[in-house]
């Protein structure tokens, strides 16, 4: 027999998997670490259901974000790093998604994450700070970089981004 | 808000977005956040335990008293003299006095007999029955086991290891009491004084143990030594010697080291520590090279100069009355200058209060973080309700 709360859990788990899955592939560019780090999400919102069972998808959200900075913080340095810093990723690939995908990937998760919250989750510079615990200055210098370095990563990209955004 | 160039950006991250097969999330999610929930409260109960645990040990270590503190300080076997003697002032009368061997005993300053425990080195205020006044007298046995003492011509015993007394009432050869002393043995308890007629009058009575051996009648005229050869005798008077008496009636002197005391000094034997040895309480006047009151250990005068040696054992002997020590508790000695013949309690008792210390900051410490997580969840619970 299960509980309510469990059952309240399991609804909130089918109804936003797919949408909460779209968000992390963004934050991460890999399949398996967005699964991983939806997982962690929710395995977090079921510890705490009690408390943000009227809310969850803003906390489970919120912990994506954090997560996915605090794993990339602890990778880094395990990693090797990849190619030229700007160097511009080869277009080989003609399909747009596929570039835009490439791009982001050259992006740090910091640039990554706060284009997501502003471009996909449509949020204002303002939310944004709040949601990551930074400065709306730090969101506005942040956005313009990453913007800067799709355009250099991705020259075909520049229609879209904008040469002012 | 976005500008219209964003929207094209927008536009592809959903494009992006939209073309992700979600993987599936793992079925037992539910159960492991239920389970490390679980995890966290018992942590947070075993933090609260902790803390009150650890509060109740800071308490009890705080309020405990100091002398309670200083009787988990490592024990002497056997016992000592303590290096230092002090006046405690007013400490509490103690009425279970059954306190074990005792190393020192005297009157403090204000009139309260005191004993040190010879192992630990305690000190304690016994509420003895007629317990000495102003002319009362008091006196440790040699072995520190038996302590007498007197008051207005009653004399008394007490057993330290089993808190039994042994009642000498006043009578018609002591109505008062001058002097009291143990013979070697701690068996007899010599007593000198007035009887009714107003004569001077002395006595050997059965304090201790066993039933000594007999006694010259020289011995009352001080503290026998062992051999009963001779009887050391208190000085009345600064002197350049310490007075002995043999026991025919022969006076011997013992010369005080010239270059310690230029001016003499008082001497007042204590007791015998070896057949040749007295151990005594000088007071020596300003200019000395040891001024004011001290203890001391010498070679009695019936043996060679060449064997002769003198011995400073403590310094700085408060001014208490009828101040006496087992001297039995003083070690042989071995032939050198660098043998310690005392014991520090004190730095027993300040190496144990650093150990408290230490607790103390430990526990401090443990305390500050389980307050600390019970706070956490304190705040958490707080937030939860809201």
């Amino acid at each position: 027999m299960i509980t309510d709360d469990e059952a309240g859990f399991a609804e909130f788990v089918a109804a936003r998997q797919t949408a909460l899955s779209r968000t992390a592939y963004l934050l991460t560019g890999d399949h398996h670490l967005a699964q991983d780090l939806v997982q962690a999400a929710l395995l977090q919102a079921a510890k705490h259901w009690r408390r943000i069972h009227t809310s969850p998808e803003a906390y489970v959200r919120r912990a994506m974000y954090h997560q996915n900075i605090s794993w990339w913080r602890r990778r880094r340095f395990a990693e090797s790093a990849l190619g030229g810093h700007d160097d511009a990723a080869p277009a080989v690939d003609t399909d747009l998604r596929l570039t835009l995908d490439q791009a982001l990937a050259r992006l740090t998760p910091k640039q990554r994450t706060v284009l997501v919250l502003r471009f996909y989750e449509d949020l204002t510079e303002v939310e944004t700070a709040r949601t990551l615990g930074l400065s709306t200055s730090t969101v506005k210098s942040t956005t313009r970089h990453a913007l800067g370095r799709l355009r250099t990563l991705a020259p075909e990209l520049a229609e879209l981004i904008g040469a002012d955004a | 808000m976005t500008t219209p160039p964003d929207l094209g950006l927008r536009t592809s991250l959903h494009r992006v977005a939209d073309a992700v097969e979600p993987l599936p999330v793992a079925d037992d999610l539910w159960r492991r956040g239920q389970a490390a929930r679980r995890r966290a409260q018992a942590l947070v109960v075993a933090a609260v335990l902790f803390v009150l645990a650890s509060l109740g040990g800071v308490v009890t270590l705080v309020s405990s008293d100091r002398e309670v503190r200083t009787a988990s300080t490592p024990v002497v076997p056997g016992g000592a003299i303590p290096s230092r003697i002090t006046d405690p002032g007013d400490l509490t009368l103690e009425e279970d006095l059954a306190l074990g061997r005792a190393s020192v005993a005297f009157l403090s300053e204000t009139g309260r007999p005191v004993v040190v425990g010879a192992t630990d080195g305690r000190y304690h205020a016994l509420a003895l029955d007629d317990a000495p006044e102003d002319d009362g007298l008091l006196a440790l046995s040699p072995d520190g086991r038996h302590l007498a003492w007197s008051n207005h011509g009653r004399i008394r015993a007490l057993h330290l290891e089993n808190g039994t007394a042994t009642f000498f009432p006043r009578n018609d050869e002591h109505v008062s009491v001058a002097t009291l002393a143990w013979a070697p043995g701690s068996h007899q308890l010599l007593w000198t004084g007035t009887d009714r007629a107003g004569g001077r009058h002395g006595g050997v009575l059965p304090a201790g143990d066993a039933f000594g051996g007999p006694l010259f009648p020289s011995a009352l005229r001080g503290i026998p030594s062992p051999s009963g050869d001779l009887v050391a005798l208190s000085a009345t008077e600064t002197g350049p010697a310490a007075l002995f008496f043999r026991r025919a009636g022969k006076a011997l002197d013992r010369t005080l080291p010239a270059d310690l005391y230029p001016d003499g000094a008082t001497v007042r034997p204590l007791g015998w520590t070896e057949r040749h040895l007295v151990l005594a309480d000088v007071d020596a006047p300003p200019g000395s090279y040891v001024e004011g009151r001290h203890l001391t250990l010498f070679t009695s005068p019936d043996r060679p100069d060449s064997e002769w040696t003198y011995r400073i054992v403590m310094r700085d002997v408060p001014d208490v009355a009828s101040l006496s020590l087992a001297v039995d508790l003083v070690p042989d000695l071995d032939g050198t200058s660098s043998q310690v013949l005392t014991h520090d309690f004190d730095a027993d008792a300040r190496s144990a209060d650093q150990r408290d210390i230490s607790w103390l900051i430990g526990l401090g410490v443990a305390a500050a973080i389980g307050v600390l997580l019970g706070l956490r969840w304190l705040w958490r619970q707080a937030r939860r309700s809201r």
